[in-house]
């Protein structure tokens, strides 16, 4: 094999800066001798440079399995074998690795296409589902995976931290530890993983970079739109409703139960119960209740237990008086039948 | 239990099949009677259905029970029939009469059940209903209790205690003698009717928040023991009570027979009534107009009180004063002077050219342009202002403040919020406090601005509330103070200006420079 033939295999490495500290100062001086290889690695940097101002797209899930499939290689294992814990923060290497990832697969999916010599068949098939491919990336608190499902290249710098040595079992060792990555995940806010993973952060404010409330808003812009209004992300913000002690929080969480359509937010009606019950906050307790107005309005039929609480607190005489009006009005038009 | 029932399901069909159109229509008719003591207890639950009881004097119940079924066809009506049950439980001291049916019916039917009730005279009563045409119950001595959500009770002749809540009906008590017992009847949206002789003596309990409260006949004495409710005595001082709330309806409580005099609102008569302390009395407006004002335009200065209702007003060229007593306001521009007050809903308000005095009891609270600044107050809810002329007061009971643009000088604080105040970029330097009780601050100003900052976190979790600054010149100072971390940076930033006040408890502070991004946490 020759020089030249070597160093451009080395190439992707070298963008990366994977390539042993020996290895990269001969890569480079041969790019500077030689003029093809050089022009290659000016081409190289050019697109990287053009594939760092791109959006980051994830790989569509077919496309990623057909890939792995073709290239012989299983997809990770299951979720629920996972053990290591993967939290969420910012690193400045995540455009390193997505960019790395891109040349991975536009590498990969250039040979794919390259090995594939059969002509295309054009004829109608009949649709069938033979099998369901698993997500191939999963959210996982820990997760197992084998070395041959991994990369050898490390990308950019990632911090691994607490690693643990795991003793021989047979012929094979284990190494375990925390990685901090940052994840960007992109798609239609009616996609499931989307959906569970945006009911996992609002729950969880250890997890936000930017007030609660905030982010409350930006679901309430999102989801508020008929055909992406979502029972468990209604549920996700109930529970806000119930437990957050931000009161904050719970204003913009009642608030966006008000914007939901009925059928989305019709289950979350206890929790707005108990908060136009039990709600310190005035304003928590008025959205609660113009949140019932509106699920009334569409039609929702109130059991005895929303009926009574609306009269106690439409006769309460101690209670904010928006807060009766409103309760008066729901019960006005309340729907018995 | 001796029980005799009889005439089991006569099965009467008033109308069939008129055609395939109009469906069926059937009533079935069960009449039965059954021994109930004379201080017995009667039960009837009938969600959907009339009920008239009347007194007889035996210990006995009788019982006529219609079940009228309208259905699409045959099949409907007979699962109708299977699903809606007519039931009777209970022994000679307790009566427990019942109708079994679903909640909500299936487009195929619908079923309601008439009773027709005679019982002992002085045997209790409890009525519970969701929708009536009509329940009326007359004559009886002991004690009744009618709980009902939709429809007119009328209750006639009653000699013993009464209950009557009637969430949405309305209500007539007839009491040809006088009261002669506790009566207590409330409402949401009904109003309430009572009739007795025009010497009749008995205490006056009567609330009605928007609606009003009359009577031509004597009231002697009392006082508003609320803003909406007042206690006096009808004619004379009376260990009979007879109570009438009311939220959206009216109460009128007339002489018996036929009247044309509704006589003078309670809210007038207690112009002329003496208070007893400086802080009982009628506080909220007389007028009470539930659908409040919507107008879209006012040529000069603007008044507008009333007790319930929302105001819309899209321009005021003048200054405006609007008190509501539960209502949204919105504005939409006010040339002048803006004082608005809700003692429960959301203000929302435009392009206020004058100060601004904004205050709600709960509800959040949105200002587009406070030209002039002003002050601006919830008792809970969230405050938001796009852009603040002159000095600003900002403070809410419990939620966010958010001000995004301050000329001048600002304070904010609640109780339990984040506050972010982002001041104008020309400003040199401004006084500035923001404190919230629970939540973080977030403070942006003009990179050249001068200050002398005193930012202070109190956290029990310092690692993850801190101090953070885009602007250098601060000096850090931890220590523990009960229990929970403090965190006090002070400073001079850009050589120095008017003071700086941030607090925040349980949250972080930031202070980020306009157009730089924020440092990491300092040490």
């Amino acid at each position: 094999m020759s020089e030249c033939h070597l160093v451009r295999e080395s190439m992707p490495l070298l963008l990366v800066e994977a390539l042993e500290r020996g290895e990269r100062e001969r890569a480079h001086q041969h790019i500077e001798d030689c003029g093809d290889c050089s022009d290659e690695w000016a081409a190289y940097r050019e697109t990287w440079r053009s594939m760092g101002d791109l959006p980051e797209l994830e790989v569509p899930v077919r496309v990623r399995a057909r890939f792995l499939d073709a290239a012989g290689v299983a997809e990770p294992a299951p979720a629920s074998r996972v053990r290591n814990v993967v939290p969420f923060r910012r690193r400045p290497a995540a455009k390193w690795l997505a960019q790395a990832a891109a040349v991975v697969v536009i590498a990969g999916g250039s040979w794919f296409a390259g090995t594939r010599t059969t002509v295309l068949d054009g004829a109608r098939t009949p649709a069938t589902i033979a099998s369901i491919t698993p997500a191939p990336y999963s959210i996982a608190e820990e997760r197992i995976i084998p070395a041959s499902e991994i990369s050898p290249h490390i990308v950019g710098r990632p911090d691994i931290q607490n690693v643990q040595f795991l003793d021989p079992q047979g012929d094979k060792v284990g190494l375990s530890f925390d990685v901090t990555s940052r994840v960007t995940v992109t798609g239609s806010p009616g996609d499931r993983s989307m959906v569970r993973l945006l009911s996992y952060v609002l729950e969880n404010e250890n997890s936000m970079a930017q007030p609660r409330s905030r982010a409350i808003e930006w679901v309430k812009q999102t989801y508020s739109d008929p055909q992406f209004a979502d029972p468990e992300i209604a549920g996700a913000l109930a529970r806000l409703l119930r437990s957050d002690e931000h009161e904050g929080v719970r204003i913009r969480a009642a608030e966006t139960l008000k914007t939901m359509p009925a059928p989305a937010a019709s289950a979350t009606r206890a929790a707005l119960i108990e908060a136009l019950k039990n709600d310190p906050n005035p304003a928590v307790r008025i959205k609660a209740v113009e949140a019932l107005a509106n699920l009334s309005q569409s039609g929702e039929v109130f059991d005895p237990v929303t009926i009574d609480t609306l009269r106690e607190k439409a006769a309460q005489s101690d209670e904010n008086l928006y807060v009766r009006a409103k309760a008066a009005e729901v019960l006005s038009s309340v729907k018995l039948q | 239990m001796r029980q005799r029932l009889y005439g089991v399901t006569l099965g009467i069909a008033l109308a069939a099949a008129a055609s395939a159109a109009a469906g069926v229509i059937v009533t079935d008719r069960q009449s039965y009677e059954l021994p109930l003591s004379a201080g017995g207890v009667l039960v009837i639950e009938n969600p959907y259905g009339n009920i008239a009881v009347t007194a007889a004097d035996e210990a006995k119940i009788f019982v006529t029970a219609d079940r009228v079924i309208r259905a699409a066809d045959n099949n409907a009506l007979n699962e109708a029939r299977r699903t809606v049950q007519r039931t009777v439980a209970g022994n000679e001291n307790t009566r427990i009469i019942r109708t079994i049916q679903p909640r909500s019916f299936p487009p195929r039917w619908s079923a309601q059940v008439h009773y027709t009730v005679r019982m002992p005279r002085s045997a209790q009563l409890n009525i519970m209903s969701n929708q009536t045409e009509g329940i009326r119950v007359t004559g009886l001595a002991g004690a009744v209790m009618v709980k009902n959500v939709n429809g007119p009770v009328v209750i006639e002749d009653n000699r013993g205690t009464l209950v009557v809540q009637n969430l949405n009906g309305d209500t007539t008590l007839i009491s040809p003698q006088g009261p002669a017992a506790d009566m207590a009847v409330s409402s949401v949206n009904g109003s309430i009717v009572v009739h007795a002789p025009i010497d009749a003596k008995f205490g006056w309990d009567v609330e009605t928040v928007a609606g009003e409260a009359r009577t031509p006949l004597a009231v002697r004495g009392g006082h508003f023991v609320s803003p909406t409710r007042f206690r006096g005595s009808i004619n004379a001082p009376s260990d009979v009570t007879v109570l009438t709330h009311t939220f959206l309806g009216n109460v009128t409580l007339l002489p018996m027979g036929p009247t044309a005099v509704r006589g003078p609102s309670i809210r007038e008569m207690a112009r002329s009534i003496v208070m007893p302390g400086p802080r009982v009395g009628p506080q909220l407006p007389l007028n009470a107009n539930r659908r409040g004002v919507h107008l879209p335009l006012v040529q000069s200065s603007y008044r507008y009180e009333t007790s319930i209702g929302d105001v819309r007003i899209d321009e005021v060229r003048g200054t405006a004063t609007i008190v509501t007593g539960a209502g949204e306001i919105h504005l939409g521009s006010v040339f002048g002077h803006c004082d608005v007050t809700s003692h429960g809903g959301p203000l929302v308000l435009g392009d206020i050219k004058g100060i601004l005095s904004a205050r709600t009891d709960g509800g959040n609270i949105t200002v587009e342009r406070a030209g002039a600044g002003g002050t601006i107050e919830t008792g809970g809810g969230t405050v938001q202002v796009q852009y603040a002329g002159g000095p600003v007061q900002l403070s809410s009971g419990g939620g966010d403040i958010v001000l995004r643009h301050a000329a001048a000088r600002v304070s904010a604080e609640t109780r339990s919020g984040d506050i972010a105040i982002t001041m104008a970029p020309d400003l040199k330097s401004e006084r500035v406090v923001a404190r919230t009780a629970k939540g973080n601050v977030v403070l942006t100003l003009p990179a050249g601005f001068s200050a002398t900052v005193e930012a202070v976190v109190v956290t029990s979790e310092p690692n993850r509330h801190s101090i953070r600054s885009g602007f250098p010149g601060l000096s850090i100072q931890r220590e523990q103070v009960d229990g929970k971390t403090r965190i006090r940076a002070t400073g001079k930033i850009n050589g120095g200006g008017q003071r700086v006040e941030l607090q925040a408890q349980d949250g972080g502070i930031q202070l980020v420079p306009a157009t730089v991004r924020v440092s990491p946490a300092l040490p």
